[in-house]
Order: structure tokens, then C-alpha cells, then sequence
């Protein structure tokens, strides 16, 4: 008898469950997270009443390891729990951390940093000139083979490119350790973005002991991660779902972090996450597609500009996309402004132009936008001229129609966006017909990057906050020069405004870089489509996130729960 | 017996090599390769491929992998988690996949027995259609409904249950994915328990047990659902392996750390070895249950284990 009860229980149990499942499908799957009338923060019970700031990340953590990370979150994630030299105050520009004093010789190739005296790892062991010399080597070495070694040649290192190619080895690298506090280095030439750099996670300093100790386990658990910034993880396992941190009391500036720790939730599922936002378990998740609609009047909605530019490369190796008016024509067919405003919706821009806004600024603090201007016809949407374009292209080749492939990858956002480009050239460009293809993005980088592909809807995050991590893409034999485009002037202005006069003359460097922007957008070398922006709820209790486009994406340190 | 399991025994290890071997070949025709990142120039690429050994000749990097693996080394993952031990990635995740798969199986099979038996025993009654009702559903809705619903419902509305997976509360955390799991068991076992009932219980063999005296739930225990026991766990196997390696939708609702979504990121991103470690487990999971169920039909039915010896 007690079974057939038990049997009977479960039994209703299931119906019960049945028929919820059942209204949902009926409603549509969006409105799961629907909250009717009242206003989502209404409704969220303020969380974080234990002073954890709960985070939403929607893309796993690749490594915990300074010098292997390669992605954004991954940089967040280790920005939180250590510091390099330097790090970014609100505004994002670098500030005194491990360093408290920092010497630049007259030449400028003499750096010269004096660190703090109250540093320590969370091992106990002071923070040392060393361990810079350590974590430096580290990111030069090509056992390790970090994606970004090439970084040592971006902060003029002496004999970074050597060590790169493999002549030289990684101890005469041009970083040394005078004493526990004093670290030197040495530069092959000025280097304008050097301070920026030094806020970078690759730069961070690592333990040389403690990762000796650890054996080949370095980054992998709590236990193997050795932080000396404002949290200490507690909580890490590779490829982990949940990550935990608290604050690091022997964090030298432990008097300016309010919170007690910080909680890092991989979701995938955005419509979860916009419910655990509104039942207070997360403060902050990030929205997308249908979500941004539902949302984008509550007054907890944030849109945050990101470094990154969706655009479209042209191989110029084919026939036809070698013709400046056919590219051009490409480049003015297609309303960028539907993209962003009809499909993106997350307060994404449309992009007339290269280097994003508020990414770079120059010597006086004003913006790389105002000084190269917010357009360049070549990118600016525009049927008539594009069809004009487009006409005199095809006479130029003497043929009255064209086919391309286009391929893009297999994101939800990626596809829509693609779709639409692809009816935008049809309509607009007569003649043209554009077959499209859904890669994988791995495999779509592959076909780009060996030339096998006619048009391919790609992007570019920059690494750090200065207009040549957009710029140097272009040069000849870039493994980022999609389009195969040479132009030897172009690559001379780069080579000196890198390590030549230019890098020497900081405002004649800035205008040359201006101007190369310019030249990418005369000879039309790509198609800006869009800048990036991510939209988030952050819950109105949560004061003082620092959002920044490059490196680590936000800053907790300053954050407080109210 | 001994024999019949040893020939068994065999052939799952042979076919666990043919499969380890059809991966590996698979994989490395798979377009793109872990390292096409937009920020990799052409050296750092060789420089990668030098260093986990993706250079060397496709015949040495199997006869080393299957070296490895014997030693139960699955190698380290190239971009998921980069340089870390795939062992120590799988451990913990194994575990929680493993345990809401197992609680969703037994969920799932007891409940589906026991829907199947009540609608067997109360042929064309409501309890027949409410059943086949429940039977319908269970197959035709996708568990990321029940998923979704119950997140909403329980979760979110009530706060009955943690939203998300919590290591802190595992058991509460693990019911609500359990359930939306277990609805495709419950609906397939009732399915065929309904309908093997139904033949066994119009069997002659019954009304001689019933005209031997022997009724209530001893007739039905022990002449009954026995013989409808071996069609029931053909189905029941494969089911099994597919609940325990993870459901990659119910991991994404209720962001549970299993394997489902990171196999699914791993052959996004070509992390071959990550790839061919959970594949490999999958198999191997799936020809243990195999020859469990082997084993078990020639011990449930002899007649199996002696036209086996012809």
C-alpha cells in the first residue's frame, strides 16, 4: 500500500511538472523570465547582502596562469588576484602598483622601477625584482609558446625579436633584477605604450620558487595559484564552473577593497542567468539577443563599450576584390545601422572607422576619434555612391556580374549578422551574388588566414590602448593581413612609429598613425561593420565596477555593496 | 558462463581500441586545428605543434597516445584549459555528471516500471491513458522544456530549489536537473514495460501460475516482470550511458559542472585530446554496459547463455 501511495505521489508529481513544461512551450521560450508589470528590480531580492559580489561569465576560464592567458575573461579573472607593476585607476590609465616609483632615462630606453616595500604573495614571500625577470622570461619563451609572446617585441625589450626567432635565449632578455626591489629595463627603442603594457596580465610577475614547487601543477588549483592583488582564489580547478575568491589581506592596498569577495559563475545559458539575476543570486549578467529587448528600459541595464571590431576582409587575391571600386562598393552597400539597432540591439556601434572610440588617447588626453575624425566616406553607408562605385568597379573588370563566397562562423550573432550582409549586397549591388558558408571559427580562421576564402566576416580586440594594436595588423606578412594587401609605405610608417624616428616623437607618431587610418580607409583594405558592446544588469547595490576595453575587462577592487 | 564472459570481455577491449583508433583519425581530419587564433602568427603555431607533438607522423602520435592512455594518461588540454592534465579537468565533473545521471536513471526506471506495470494491470482504464499520455510527452518534449520550466517554476517563482548548481547544497541542487532528466527514461521504460507487461500478462504461463494458486504482486514480481525484464534493459543501457555522461542543455540551465558542455566545447575549440578522453570514456561507459547487460541476460534467461555455447 505505502508503494502505491509513494508510486501515486511521484506520479502526480510528474503530471504536475508535465503541464508547467506545457505553458511554457505555449508561451514562447523567451518568456520564461518574463516578471509581468513590475520592474525586474522590484522583484530582485538585493543580493550580495554577504558583501560577495556575484559575477556571471559566459565563456570558461582558460588558464590561471599569467603568461598563457589569452582571453579576455581569463585577463579579468587574473587582474582581480594579482598586479603587475602598474595598474589602471578608473579612467584606465596606469597607475603605481607593485612599482611605487618608476625612472625613464632621457633616451628613453632605460626604464627603471623601484618596487614596493610592502608586497607580499600570498605564500608570504615578498614580491621581487625577480619575479618580474621570471614571469618576463616566461612570456618570451617559446617552450611555452604563449599567444602573447610577441608582446616582449611590443614593449621594445632588448633582444625580444632574437629570443623570438629562436638565436638568443630567454635570459638575455632585456629586463634584469639589480636587487629584491630594483628592476631595470632595456629597450631597443621608446617605447610610447610601455606603461600601458605594464598593466597587462602577461607582465605580471610569478614566484620563481613557489613555481618550482609546484611542479609542473603551476595555476591549476588554489593551492598552485600565488596572488599578490586585492582577492585570493580560493576556489579554481581547470575549466571551472565556479570560481571563488576572497580578499587578500596581505594585499597592500587592502584598506581601499570594501568587498569580501567576488564569485565567478560560467553560465551559458543567458536566460538562467536572467533569472538568477532577478532571485538575487548574481548581481551582474551580461544579456543578449531577446534578453537586451526585455530588459533595456529596467534601470539596472548597462551597455559597456568593448575594444572589439566586427568587419569584413576582402581576399584581394581574387579577381574582382583586388578592384578598389568594387571594395568600396561592398563597404557603402550595407546599413550597418539595421545591424546594430535590429539585430545586436546591445548597444553595439556602427563603425565608419578603424580604431575604436575611447580606446587611444594622445599626449593631451584627447581621444584618437578626435583627432582622426568620426567617418571616411569609403566606410560610410551610402546605396547611390555604392552603386556608383559598384558600376564603375565592373567596367574597370569588364564583366557585368561577380560571385563570391562569404564565409562566417557558427555564432547565433555571427550568422544573423552575416545573413543579413549577404541580402544587403544582393539587393543593393546588382550582379553580385554572395554564397554563404557557416565555418566553425577555428576552421574559418584556418581558410582565412591560408587565403582560402573570397570574403569573410571576421574581428580584431585590441591588446592594448593605443591605435597600433589595429594598425599593425595591416602590414605585409601579418598573419592578421586576411586581405593580403601590401603597401610598403605603410609598413615603413609602421616599422618607425614602432622602433624607429617616429616611436621617439610622440606627437609626430600620433599624427602618422592618423594617417594611416586614413590610407586604410582610401584603398578601402577592410569593411568596418561594428564596434562591440556588452550589455549587463549589474544590480543597483553594486557601486564601483571599473569597465575597461582592454586587457582585463572590469576592475573590482573598488567595488562596494550597498 | 566463464567462458561466454571471457569471449565478451575480449571483443569490448578490441572494439574499445578500433574506436580509440577511428577518433584519432577523425579528429585530426576534423578543418582547423586547436591553435588558429586570430592573435598565433605562423611560428607561434609551430612552436605549439612542437611542443605537444601534433608534428610528428599520425602513427607515432597514436602509438604514443594509446602508451598513454594505459597508464592512464588522457595527455593535457591544448586550449580549453591550456597545459592542464585532462584527469584533473574530468575528475570532479565525471563525478557530479555521473551522479545526476545515475539518480535520473534510477528516477526514471523506477518511476517508468512502475507507470508501466499500473497501466499494464489497469488495461484501457484512465490510469492506461493518463500513462500513455505521460509516455508521449516524456519521448516528444525536449528535456530542456522540462529543464526551463521547473528553473522558472521551482526555482525562480517558489525558490522551492537552488536556480543554480550550488557544490554547497548538492543533493537540492541536483533535483531539479534529475527530474527534467529523467522524463525521456520515464516515458521510454513505461513505454515498453506497459507493453511487455501486456504480452507476458496474456501468456499461458500466467494462467497456469494463477491456476497454481499464486497471485497479487508475487505473480506479477516474479512471472510477470521478470520476463519483460530483458527487452526493458535493451533499452534501458544505452539510456543509461546518455544520462550519465551529461546533457549539455541541462548543464547550461542550471550551470552544472558535468562533461556534456565541455565535450561540446572541446570539439568547438579542437581540443583534441580533451575531445578524445570523453569520447573514450562515452565508449568505454557504453560496452561495460554492454557487456553488463551481456552478462546479465545470460543470467536472467539461460536459454541466451546455452545457445551461446553452441
Amino acid at each position: 500500500m505505502k508503494k502505491r501511495i509513494a508510486a501515486l505521489v511521484m506520479i502526480s508529481a510528474m503530471a504536475g511538472s508535465l503541464f508547467a513544461g506545457c505553458g511554457s512551450s505555449a508561451g514562447g521560450e523567451t518568456e520564461t523570465v518574463d516578471t509581468g508589470e513590475s520592474s525586474i528590480i522590484e522583484e530582485a531580492q538585493v543580493g550580495a547582502a554577504d558583501n560577495i559580489l556575484n559575477f556571471q561569465i559566459g565563456v570558461a576560464i582558460d588558464t590561471m596562469d599569467p603568461q598563457l592567458a589569452n582571453d579576455g575573461t581569463s585577463f579579468s579573472l587574473l587582474s582581480q588576484c594579482m598586479e603587475g607593476l602598474l595598474t589602471k585607476d578608473a579612467d584606465g590609465n596606469a597607475i603605481m602598483a607593485m612599482a611605487s616609483s618608476e625612472e625613464v632615462s632621457e633616451d628613453g630606453l632605460t626604464i627603471t622601477f623601484t618596487l614596493r616595500d610592502d608586497v607580499y604573495w600570498t605564500n608570504g614571500d615578498p614580491v621581487t625584482a625577480d619575479d618580474f625577470v621570471f614571469g618576463w622570461q616566461r612570456l618570451a619563451s617559446g617552450d611555452l609558446a604563449s599567444d602573447y609572446q610577441f608582446f616582449v617585441e611590443t614593449a621594445c625589450l632588448e633582444n625580444a625579436t632574437e629570443i623570438m626567432a629562436g638565436e638568443k635565449d630567454i635570459t638575455e632578455l632585456g629586463v634584469e633584477a639589480i636587487d629584491d626591489k630594483t628592476l631595470v629595463c632595456h629597450l631597443t627603442s621608446p617605447c610610447a605604450i610601455f606603461d600601458n603594457l605594464m598593466t597587462f596580465p602577461s607582465f605580471f610577475p610569478v614566484d620563481r620558487s613557489f613555481y618550482e614547487d609546484c611542479g609542473g601543477n603551476f595555476a591549476t588549483s588554489p593551492e598552485t595559484i600565488n596572488c599578490n592583488g586585492p582577492f585570493v582564489i580560493t576556489s579554481y580547478e581547470p575549466a571551472a564552473v565556479t570560481i571563488k575568491a576572497e580578499k587578500n589581506d596581505s594585499y597592500y592596498d587592502v584598506d581601499k577593497v570594501s568587498l569580501d569577495g567576488v564569485e565567478w559563475q560560467l553560465m551559458l545559458d543567458n536566460q538562467t542567468a536572467a533569472m538568477s539575476y532577478a532571485s538575487g543570486d548574481l548581481d551582474v549578467v551580461t544579456l543578449t539577443g531577446d534578453l537586451i529587448e526585455q530588459y533595456q528600459d529596467d534601470p539596472a541595464f548597462t551597455t559597456v563599450a568593448d575594444s572589439y571590431l566586427w568587419y569584413l576582409s576582402a581576399n584581394m587575391d581574387k579577381k574582382g576584390l583586388d578592384n578598389l571600386h568594387v571594395r568600396t562598393a561592398i563597404a557603402k552597400a550595407i546599413n550597418k545601422e539595421a545591424i546594430v539597432s535590429s539585430i545586436l540591439k546591445d548597444g553595439s556601434t556602427v563603425a565608419d572607422f578603424v580604431i575604436p572610440n575611447g580606446l587611444a588617447v594622445d599626449a593631451d588626453g584627447k581621444d584618437y576619434r578626435e583627432s582622426a575624425g568620426i567617418s571616411y566616406p569609403n566606410f560610410t553607408y551610402d546605396v547611390d555612391s555604392a552603386k556608383a562605385e559598384w558600376a564603375e568597379g565592373l567596367k574597370e573588370l569588364g564583366v557585368s556580374e561577380l560571385e563570391y563566397d562569404f564565409v562566417c562562423e557558427d555564432s547565433e550573432t555571427a550568422q544573423q549578422v552575416a545573413q543579413f550582409i549577404q541580402n544587403e549586397l544582393q539587393t543593393n549591388l546588382e550582379g553580385l551574388k554572395i554564397n554563404l558558408t557557416v565555418e566553425p571559427k577555428k576552421a574559418r580562421l584556418e581558410d582565412m588566414r591560408e587565403g582560402n576564402y573570397d570574403i569573410g566576416l571576421t574581428r580584431w580586440g585590441a591588446d592594448y590602448a593605443d591605435p597600433m594594436t589595429y594598425l599593425d595588423m595591416f602590414i605585409t606578412d601579418s598573419a592578421t593581413n586576411y586581405m593580403n594587401w601590401s603597401n610598403s609605405e605603410y609598413d615603413d610608417v609602421i616599422l618607425s612609429a614602432k622602433y624607429g624616428e617616429l616611436a621617439i616623437d610622440t606627437a609626430a607618431r600620433w599624427d602618422a598613425l592618423v594617417n594611416l587610418e586614413g590610407e586604410l580607409a582610401e584603398d578601402t583594405v577592410l569593411m568596418p561593420m561594428y564596434h562591440v558592446s556588452v550589455a549587463y544588469m549589474i544590480n543597483p547595490s553594486v557601486k564601483g565596477i571599473n569597465f575597461y576595453n582592454t586587457g582585463a575587462n572590469y576592475s573590482f577592487k573598488y567595488v562596494t555593496i550597498q | 558462463m566463464a567462458q561466454y564472459i571471457t569471449k565478451r570481455v575480449v571483443m569490448a577491449i578490441v572494439t574499445i581500441f578500433i574506436i580509440l583508433l577511428m577518433l584519432f583519425i577523425m579528429l585530426r581530419f576534423m578543418p582547423g586545428s586547436p591553435f588558429n587564433d586570430e592573435k598565433l602568427n605562423d611560428t607561434q603555431i609551430e612552436q605549439l605543434n612542437e611542443k605537444y607533438g601534433l608534428n610528428k607522423p599520425i602513427q607515432v602520435q597514436f602509438f604514443n597516445y594509446v602508451i598513454n592512455v594505459m597508464k592512464g594518461d588522457f595527455g593535457v588540454s591544448y586550449s580549453i584549459s591550456k597545459d592542464s592534465d585532462i584527469s584533473v579537468m574530468l575528475n570532479t565533473r565525471v563525478k557530479v555528471s555521473f551522479r545526476i545521471g545515475g539518480q535520473a536513471v534510477l528516477l526514471g526506471a523506477i518511476i517508468g516500471l512502475l507507470l508501466g506495470i499500473a497501466a499494464a494491470l489497469n488495461h484501457n482504464t484512465f490510469a492506461d491513458t493518463l500513462c500513455t499520455v505521460i509516455s508521449v510527452l516524456g519521448v516528444s518534449l525536449p528535456s530542456y522544456v522540462f529543464g526551463l520550466a521547473l528553473a522558472y517554476f521551482v526555482g525562480f517563482k517558489a525558490g522551492w530549489l537552488p536556480l543554480l548548481y550550488d557544490e554547497k547544497q548538492t543533493f537540492l541542487s541536483s533535483v531539479m536537473p534529475t527530474i527534467a532528466l529523467c522524463m525521456f527514461t520515464v516515458a521510454t521504460v513505461a513505454r515498453f514495460t506497459r507493453s511487455e507487461m501486456l504480452e507476458v500478462l496474456g501468456s499461458e504461463y500466467m494462467l497456469l501460475a494463477e491456476s497454481k494458486g499464486i497471485y497479487g504482486p508475487k505473480l506479477i514480481y516474479r512471472h510477470a516482470l521478470r520476463n519483460a525484464l530483458i527487452p526493458i534493459l535493451t533499452v534501458l543501457a544505452p539510456l543509461v550511458v546518455d544520462l550519465m555522461i551529461g546533457s549539455l542543455v541541462i548543464e547550461k540551465i542550471f550551470a552544472i559542472p558535468g562533461i556534456g558542455s565541455l565535450m561540446v566545447t572541446a570539439i568547438q575549440s579542437n581540443d583534441y585530446n580533451v575531445t578524445i578522453a570523453i569520447a573514450f570514456i562515452y565508449s568505454a561507459m557504453y560496452i561495460f554496459l554492454m557487456l553488463i547487460v551481456d552478462i546479465l541476460y545470460g543470467i536472467i534467461d539461460p536459454r541466451i547463455r546455452l545457445s551461446n555455447k553452441e
